[in-house]
């Protein structure tokens, strides 16, 4: 019913960002985010929510006790690793139900229910499609033989490489004042992002357990992530129904509001509570079980190409700077990039140079280093 | 045919015939035994037993009953007999024609050398001359003085007039007409067909009537026994210049309900249109008491509660969705609309099934008389309604059919959001009535339509209205009549979607209901009237289905079980005057409502929250067999006491039951949004209203002051992400709650005039209570929290100008507090994105609302007579293009929360729109 809204949007209406008047803060609440993967290191982090308005860092709870605790009582303690951070060695549990239990500092006492181990069927394949309106829709595709429904969960990492307009061949000595060969590449880099929305999906409504094209994330054809490669590794999780039934309701009460249809917005709260004080809210929702991932790269010779991209560098531009200024060129903010060419013989004559962020790749936040994983 | 009209007469007498009694050589002998007929019923008698044929005015013998036992008489000597208390004459021709003229009786010859050419029938006359035209002006109408039954019969001190009052040109029924004499203060109200029955003493009395959008008009009655009136009245046709009217006794204050508003297609015309069409709905919500969440919603709010608790009747059909277009227009056709009434309070006894209101939407018969049409273009929709008479003066049909070609105006919206995507609807209506006799009246109507929408050619949501009624009308006597009907409503909605393969899917809902019932109307006499009925409804829904489309689709054929119920009802209401100040009006009204098989029945485990982990059982109920019954006697009562003239005082209460409610846990109805029949889990609505009113007139001025109570229980609310949807046991989403309302609503119109229109301001409240035992089951730890729809504050002004007969302008102003919604409290990281903690539910609100439109009617130039009378509307909603919130609401965008504020109509809408009629 989404769209539906939309629809009525176009024909009539509009959105105009807004902030409400003063709202009464609610306090800073317990939020226990985490899964807990026991084929691998996993972290469960602990911090407190903010006021709306509130801006920077979300306080980090350090100095709590986490324990993984199973039915039979056998307790497995997380090792803090400060930051708010708590971390599970890989070692194998005994197929029964777990639960997580915290102790703050201030001796406040919370636990999970206690819910099953729930492993993640493999990844059948990430597709992929392109379409001139969409441009590349990427999706999750999977079955599970473990039981007839499935309740999956995605996240993603996204992976590509970009580049900036201008190469930087020269470097600027500060000591001798003059240009050097650059030896490092700071021309091309590796940028990274994390999935943000909740990508949850059943196959409650077909016969078999079953997740055709279930659609992760689209990529307009413009997108600078397509320029050369792009590659997203999928992390799948098989939850349980009241898992999807929380992630939906937080996906509902985040995602999907605001317009004619939308439901009425409600707590939700997790599968934590709070032993000491009922009535305390606590929020996050703890799972346990392997997950499986699969990583696909789309290299943009896969895909139409458009005339232009978008990139962050409109507006970049190159200086001329002569050989005989060199000496006192003032490199704060600048960086050199190509020479220029002697046009009666060999050498250069001088040097382009432009604003750092259009010559260093790693000003737009990603890094130089090209990752294990690329081809 | 005997009903040659009186111009026949006319035109004889003024030739100047002399008086000549002419007897036919052989006179045919009658016998029969006459008993309480009229005298069409009489006459079909005689010329069915003789070969005469009679001629005569049906106006002059409207109020005449025969009541006589002739053995073996001549024509003549019945007829003296049956006109001798009259002021009628009869003439009997040689050729067995009989004329029955009034005062003076008709020359059935003419003097032979009149005419040089040839002797001149009435026949010919007709042929050569066209006389229709020749109407007794309302000069005559009024001064003259009717007679009403004869002087010999009983001697009860009192006598009835009953008949109906209809429209002179198109013979249509005059709904709510007001028939009444002053002293003593006597009225009553035409129903719905136009017909009235009033009580009064015998004598000479000066009989009043009015409506709306008709002329004023008397007639001077001499009341000796009971008979009939009929009464035709005169279309308010544009006087030139402006009359005002004082109607000394105004209904508002006189009659015994209160509660009511009461719309006529004149008044929804002026006030200006969001989308150029005149909008039932739009028009309700100008109403004090009258709410709707926001704009682009279906639906209203009356009095605090719920949108499903409105009984919406057109043509005394239910209709489940009453908008096109998520609720841009309203699904009635303005064209065939006669007028729209809502009851807030004071319900009587014939309706019920929902809690809140009735909204009694009635649509016009068709002309009797000629053949005529009407229609509209504006930017959005197109429509058109021809009517005419199948019989003339016997039976007329009504058809009106409306699109939109809104699919043509998204193409032009350059957005890829919208490419590819569809949006229309239409409408379709048929009315039918027939005049069997005075005394039975056949109508038939029907009605469908459809909307459809598709978004970039990926899901189509598709639903559809459909109904059709008979009803039959069958006058006993001047006193007592019944009208029996049957119908039929039925709503459905589909989604398809056919994008990815392996889940395409069709998603359907069905609710369908089956109607008949029979009313009873009894005017005993001057003080008493009394009306009962019984009926049933047949319910059967179908709560979804969910299909796969095409070869590959995976998806599970779910077919949820049917629902099928069925809730009678039996209804005695009493009206009596105490004394000239002091009415009441008692009713009670059972119902009862039986919920059955076939259908499986979960048996949760008792003493713990209804979940599908706490399923101990499924118990299998036989077709018919019964699953759940409830039900119970409704009580209403009202009464009114006059304190002078010009104010009153009036009490009511009443208590309904309601037994489906709708389900949708979104703010305004979805076309997504089901309706669910009372069954073991969900218990029937129960409201009861307690409502005092004041009511005082000054000049021109209605002032009206309202206050009521309202309590409801076993109202509906959701569990936190409730799925409705597809839900096998939607016992386990909701949660039982009750609610309570009240407010005070002060009105001021002025019903009439140059300037017309109301001021209106309402302080209201609507609260929701959960009262669950279980902590899943319990919202904002079980305080009351406000519903939706509370808004405490509402101003409306609406006003019209007529600077002249064709031009007239409109405005309104509407303000209203901001409704409830739920806010975020604090921002937290969940596997780092932000997420929102929300504030209990409904602790804040949105900014006010507040709008002004502006509309300007010009009307064609005001000859009577030409091919086509047309219009033009020109209107511009929301003029001070305030962006009103419809919702504020928080979204995490790439890890950032950011908070919105949505706005349907966020800038001026204007619209033109031509109407015409021919």
């Amino acid at each position: 019913m989404k769209k539906v809204a939309w629809l009525l949007i176009a024909l009539a209406g509009c959105i105009d960002p807004y902030l409400p008047p003063e709202i009464k803060p609610a306090g800073a609440i317990l939020v226990i985010d985490g899964h807990i993967d026991f084929n691998s290191t996993s972290i469960i982090k602990l911090t407190r929510s903010q006021n709306l308005y509130e801006n920077g860092e979300t306080a980090k709870v350090d100095g709590a006790v986490v324990t993984l605790e199973n039915e039979n009582g056998v307790k497995y303690p997380l090792s803090s690793q400060g930051n708010g951070n708590y971390s599970f060695a890989p070692q194998t549990l005994a197929p029964i139900k777990h639960r997580l239990t915290v102790r703050t500092p201030d001796a406040k006492q919370y636990a999970s229910e206690f819910i099953e181990i729930k492993n993640s069927p493999p990844i059948d394949s990430v597709s992929w499609t392109v379409t001139p309106e969409l441009g590349v829709e990427i999706y999750a595709n999977t079955h599970g033989t473990e039981s007839n429904i499935g309740y999956y969960r995605w996240k993603f990492e996204e992976t590509w490489q970009y580049t900036t307009p201008f190469q930087s061949v020269y470097v600027y000595n500060t000591t001798f004042k003059n240009a050097e060969l650059r030896l490092d590449d700071i021309f091309n880099c590796w940028q990274y992002n994390s999935s943000t929305d909740i990508l949850v999906s059943t196959s409650s409504r077909l016969s078999e357990n079953v997740i055709s094209e279930f659609p992760l994330t689209t990529i307009q054809q413009r997108d600078e992530r397509l320029r050369y490669t792009y590659s997203i590794l999928v992390k799948q999780y098989a939850i349980t129904e009241e898992a999807y039934a929380y992630w939906k309701d937080l996906k509902k009460t985040t995602e999907d509001l605001g317009t004619l249809f939308s439901p009425i917005p409600s707590q939700v709260r997790g599968n934590f509570n709070s032993i000491t004080n009922p009535e305390e809210p606590v929020l996050g929702y703890f799972s346990l079980g392997t997950s499986s991932e699969k990583r696909i790269f789309i290299n943009s010779l896969q895909l139409p190409r458009p005339n232009t991209y978008n990139t962050p560098y409109e507006g970049c531009e190159a200086f001329e700077l002569l050989n005989e200024n060199v000496s006192t060129f003032f490199s704060g903010g600048y960086l050199l990039a190509g020479g220029i060419p002697n046009p009666n013989g060999p050498g250069i004559i001088g040097y382009y140079y432009a604003v750092t962020r259009c010559v260093d790749c790693r000003s737009a936040g990603g890094k130089n280093v090209k990752p294990d994983f690329w081809p | 045919m005997r009903t040659i009209t009186r111009v026949i007469f006319f035109a004889i007498i003024l030739l100047g015939m002399t008086r000549t009694h002419s007897w036919s050589q052989t006179e045919t002998r009658v016998s029969g035994d006459f008993k309480n007929i009229t005298f069409i019923q009489f006459v079909e008698e005689l010329e069915k037993k003789s070969e005469h044929r009679f001629f005569f005015n049906p106006i002059w013998i409207d109020s005449l009953v025969v009541n006589i036992n002739v053995v073996d008489k001549t024509l003549s000597e019945i007829l003296d007999e049956v006109l001798s208390d009259t002021e009628l004459k009869y003439a009997i021709t040689q050729s067995h024609q009989v004329y029955i003229t009034l005062k003076a009786p008709v020359a059935t010859e003419l003097p032979i050398d009149f005419f040089d050419t040839s002797l001149a029938s009435g026949d010919n006359l007709k042929k050569n001359y066209d006389y229709s035209r020749f109407a007794e002006d309302e000069k005559t109408k009024t001064e003259k003085l009717i007679v009403i039954g004869s002087k010999n019969s009983n001697t009860k001190p009192t006598a009835s007039i009953a008949g109906y009052v209809r429209n002179i040109n198109s013979g249509e029924p005059v709904i709510g007409a007001t028939v009444m004499i002053e002293n003593p203060l006597i009225g009553v109200a035409t129903d719905p067909f136009g017909y009235f029955s009033i009580s009064l003493p015998k004598g000479q009395h000066q009989l009043k009537i009015r409506s709306i959008g008709m002329k004023n008009t008397e007639r001077k009655v001499i009341l000796n026994a009971d008979g009939k009136l009929n009464i035709e009245l005169e279309e308010d046709v544009t006087p030139l210049k402006e009359i005002i009217v004082t109607s000394e006794r105004d209904a508002k204050v006189m009659s015994l309900q209160m509660g009511t508003e009461k719309l006529d297609l004149k008044t929804m015309k002026q006030i200006p249109l969001a989308l150029g069409e005149v909008d039932i709905i739009k028009a309700v919500l100008t109403l004090p008491g009258v709410q709707s969440v926001g704009e682009g919603t279906v639906g209203f709010n009356v009095r605090g509660g719920a949108t499903d608790q409105n009984l919406i009747l057109f043509n005394e059909a239910i209709i489940y969705n009453p908008s096109h277009l998520f609720g841009f227009f309203s699904a009635f056709n303005p064209d065939l609309l006669k007028n729209v009434e809502l009851y807030k309070s004071g319900i009587p006894a014939e309706f019920g099934g929902r809690i809140s209101s009735v909204l009694d939407i009635s649509t016009r018969e068709g002309n009797k008389k000629k053949f005529s049409g009407s229609g509209g273009i504006s930017p959005i929709t197109g429509r058109l309604a021809l009517e005419g008479p199948i019989i003339k003066e016997k039976s007329s049909f009504l058809i009106g059919a409306r699109s939109t070609y809104s699919d043509w105006l998204l193409n032009q919206i350059p957005s890829s959001e919208l490419k590819d995507s569809e949006a229309s609807f239409y409408d379709v209506n048929l009315n039918i009535n027939h005049e069997f006799s005075s005394k039975d009246h056949l109508h038939v109507s029907g009605y469908l339509s459809k909307d459809r929408f598709k978004l970039q050619n990926d899901t189509s949501y598709s639903y559809s209205n459909k109904m059709a009624a008979v009803k039959w009308r069958h006058i006993f006597n001047n006193k007592f009549f019944a009208e029996l009907g049957g119908n039929y409503s039925g709503y459905d909605y589909a989604i398809e979607s056919k994008k990815n393969p392996v889940n395409a899917f069709n998603l359907s809902y069905a609710i369908q209901q089956a109607n008949i019932k029979a009313d009873f109307n009894y005017f005993l006499n001057t003080k008493h009237t009394l009306n009962f009925g019984v009926g049933t409804i047949f319910y059967k829904l179908s709560p979804g289905s969910l299909n796969p489309l095409g070869n590959q689709s995976l998806i599970v054929t779910n077919i949820l079980q049917n629902e099928q119920a069925t809730e009678s009802a039996l209804y005695l209401g009493h009206q009596f005057g105490l004394n000239s100040r002091l009415s009441l009006y008692a009713g009670v009204r059972y119902s009862l409502f039986r919920n059955t098989g076939p259908r499986d029945v979960f048996i949760y485990e008792p003493g713990v929250s209804k979940d599908v982990t706490t399923i101990i059982d499924t118990v299998s109920y036989a077709s018919g067999k019964k699953i759940s019954t409830s039900g119970g006697p409704e009580v209403r009562l009202s009464a009114r006491y006059v304190l002078s003239v010009k104010s009153s005082l009036k009490l009511s209460f009443n208590r309904m039951r309601q037994y489906l409610q709708m389900l949708s846990n979104t703010t305004a109805i979805a076309p997504t949004d089901i309706w669910k029949l009372s069954d073991p889990y969900v218990k029937p609505l129960l409201g009861d209203q307690f409502s005092i009113g004041y009511y005082h007139n000054v000049k021109a001025l209605e002032l009206s002051a309202e206050v009521y109570y309202k309590k409801m229980q076993n109202f509906l609310d959701y569990k936190g992400g409730a799925e409705l949807i597809l839900n096998p046991h939607i016992e386990t989403d909701v949660i039982n709650a009750e609610g309570k309302a009240y407010g005070a609503e002060f009105l001021i119109k002025k019903p009439n005039g140059k300037l017309n229109g109301w001021l209106s301001y309402t302080y209201s409240r609507s609260l929701i209570r959960t009262q669950g035992d279980f902590s899943s089951e319990v919202i904002n730890r079980g305080e009351y929290y406000p519903s939706n729809y509370d808004k405490p504050h509402a101003f409306n002004f609406i006003s019209n100008y007529k600077f002249n007969r064709r031009f007239s302008m409109s405005t309104n102003v509407i303000y209203s507090t901001g409704r409830p919604i739920t806010l975020p409290l604090a921002k937290y990281d969940i596997d780092g994105t932000s997420r929102l903690f929300y504030s209990d539910r409904n602790q804040y609100r949105i900014p006010d609302y507040f709008r002004i439109d502006f509309g300007l009617n010009i009307e064609g130039n005001h000859k009577i007579r030409k091919l086509a009378h047309s219009s033009w509307n020109i209107s511009v909603y929301n003029l001070t293009g305030r962006r009103n919130a419809y919702s504020v609401y928080f979204t995490s965008e790439n890890g950032v929360v950011k908070g919105y504020k949505l706005s349907i109509f966020g800038s001026a809408i204007p619209t033109i729109t031509y109407s015409f009629k021919f």
